[in-house]
């Protein structure tokens, strides 16, 4: 009988997480493409130096993101890791961290012509082999040039 | 140089949004390979179990049956182990240990056959039984689990069971429900052995007493008990008692042996025999047979 309760937490949790992860997930990346849009005439380069302009005023800018992972990406993500394979849960959660974590710098830099020497780090946060979180920070240099 | 605004929805960083098929094939592998090192690794435990030398077991056996041991009930275990030296004697293919068989105070309707000849009778199900016919009839079932190291079985493959799942509970917290399934293939097993052990203790209670009748009364016993508390058939660890019963009277007939008389028990009839227990202090049992 405990058996058949610890089952039934553990399956309903599973799908619990399954559905709302996955709407989550969805929403997210509706929402990332939108904004992604609206922002594509601010530059965000890799670049140190872009164009050969007076530079009146540069600031520092940064965003960054912690995205929770579920408990159903961590069963697929334990289960991938046991045979080496790509972890495409963990690709879904990166992808979706690394552009909220530009799109956020890019809102901190309204007004700027450019972002230059752009650089994106990722973190997992989460005991050992657990996946608590992921945190992705993106940052650079804001460029306003003269007029 | 000049920024061309550019924008393009296709992602190449996540390939696939289906998580959920992306679950499903990782647990069939997974499923695969454990059932795999399972039936090698169980295959191979039982092998090496029938091969088992008695006196290995016997050593083993100390560790696991001490747990039991307790002397509760010294008259009733007397005479249990008089009809069990009885079965003994003209029992076949049976491991060279000294059986004995203990009682263990418990009310759950069973009884074990524990590695190294220890049989142990749980007084739920004592207390049901009306007949010596009943009371040979578990013994001998018992000891063909002996004569088929079942017990020793169970124990290489619980071995094997276990260490596959501490083996996947030390990589990540992997699925509770794994184990229920890969248990619930093994009872599959656990329910052949049963039938088996049953056919075996007709025989030889039919060669020890020249009949083997109130062979079916033990089964009525497991029937009742499972009234109001029926487990579906491949949850529980023997097998749908109708199912058990119908398979031994079917034997019954095909072997031809004859019903012959119901023994009663000794003393007042019921069984463990009133006022027998070492008595725990201000522990008082009341309502144990006839006053």
């Amino acid at each position: 009988m405990a058996d058949l309760i610890t089952w039934g937490i553990w399956i309903s949790l599973f799908v619990f997480s399954f559905f709302i992860g996955t709407y989550r997930e969805k929403a997210h990346f509706k929402n990332l493409v939108e904004r992604e849009k609206t922002l594509v005439l601010l530059p965000a380069l890799t670049m140190k130096f872009a164009e050969d302009r007076a530079v009146v005023k540069t600031e520092l800018v940064m965003g960054s993101v912690v995205i929770g992972g579920d408990f159903f990406k961590q069963v697929v993500a334990s289960l991938a890791s046991l045979f080496g394979m790509r972890i495409s849960v963990a690709e879904a959660m990166m992808d979706r961290a690394r552009r909220e974590a530009v799109l956020r710098m890019k809102e901190k830099a309204m007004g700027a012509d450019a972002i230059l020497n752009v650089r994106i780090e990722g973190l997992k946060i989460g005991e050992r082999k657990k996946i608590t979180g992921i945190e992705a920070m993106a940052y650079g240099t804001a460029v306003y040039y003269a007029k | 140089m000049k920024f061309e605004p550019n924008y393009s929805e296709n992602n190449v960083n996540v390939p696939s949004h289906n998580h959920f098929r992306e679950f499903i094939r990782l647990t069939l592998w997974l499923l695969g390979i454990i059932f795999g090192i399972y039936f090698v690794l169980g295959y191979a435990a039982d092998r090496f179990a029938e091969r088992l030398p008695p006196k290995f077991e016997a050593a083993i056996a100390s560790g696991i049956t001490s747990r039991f041991d307790h002397g509760d009930f010294p008259r009733t275990s007397k005479y249990l182990q008089k009809v069990l030296d009885t079965l003994v004697t003209s029992a076949e293919g049976l491991p060279p240990f000294t059986y004995k068989v203990s009682i263990h105070d418990q009310p759950a309707v069973n009884a074990m056959a524990l590695p190294g000849g220890n049989i142990v009778v749980f007084k739920g199900l004592l207390s049901e039984l009306k007949s010596e016919n009943e009371v040979s009839i578990i013994l001998a079932h018992e000891l063909g689990h002996y004569a088929h190291r079942d017990h020793l079985r169970g124990l290489g493959r619980g071995l094997v069971f276990m260490s596959i799942m501490t083996a996947l509970g030390l990589s990540g917290d992997l699925p509770g429900f794994i184990a229920p399934s890969v248990q619930t293939f093994d009872l599959k097993h656990s329910r052949d052995r049963e039938s088996a052990a049953d056919l075996y203790a007709i025989d030889l209670i039919a060669r020890a007493y020249g009949y083997a009748g109130g062979a079916i009364d033990v089964f009525k016993v497991l029937a009742r008990q499972e009234h109001g508390f029926k487990r579906p058939d491949i949850i529980s660890t023997h097998p749908d008692t109708l199912w058990r019963m119908q398979t031994v009277a079917n034997y019954l007939q095909q072997k031809k042996y004859p019903a012959g008389s119901i023994r009663p028990l000794p003393e007042s009839g019921v069984l463990p025999f009133p006022d027998d227990k070492k008595g725990k202090p201000g522990v008082v049992k009341l309502g144990v047979g006839p006053s």
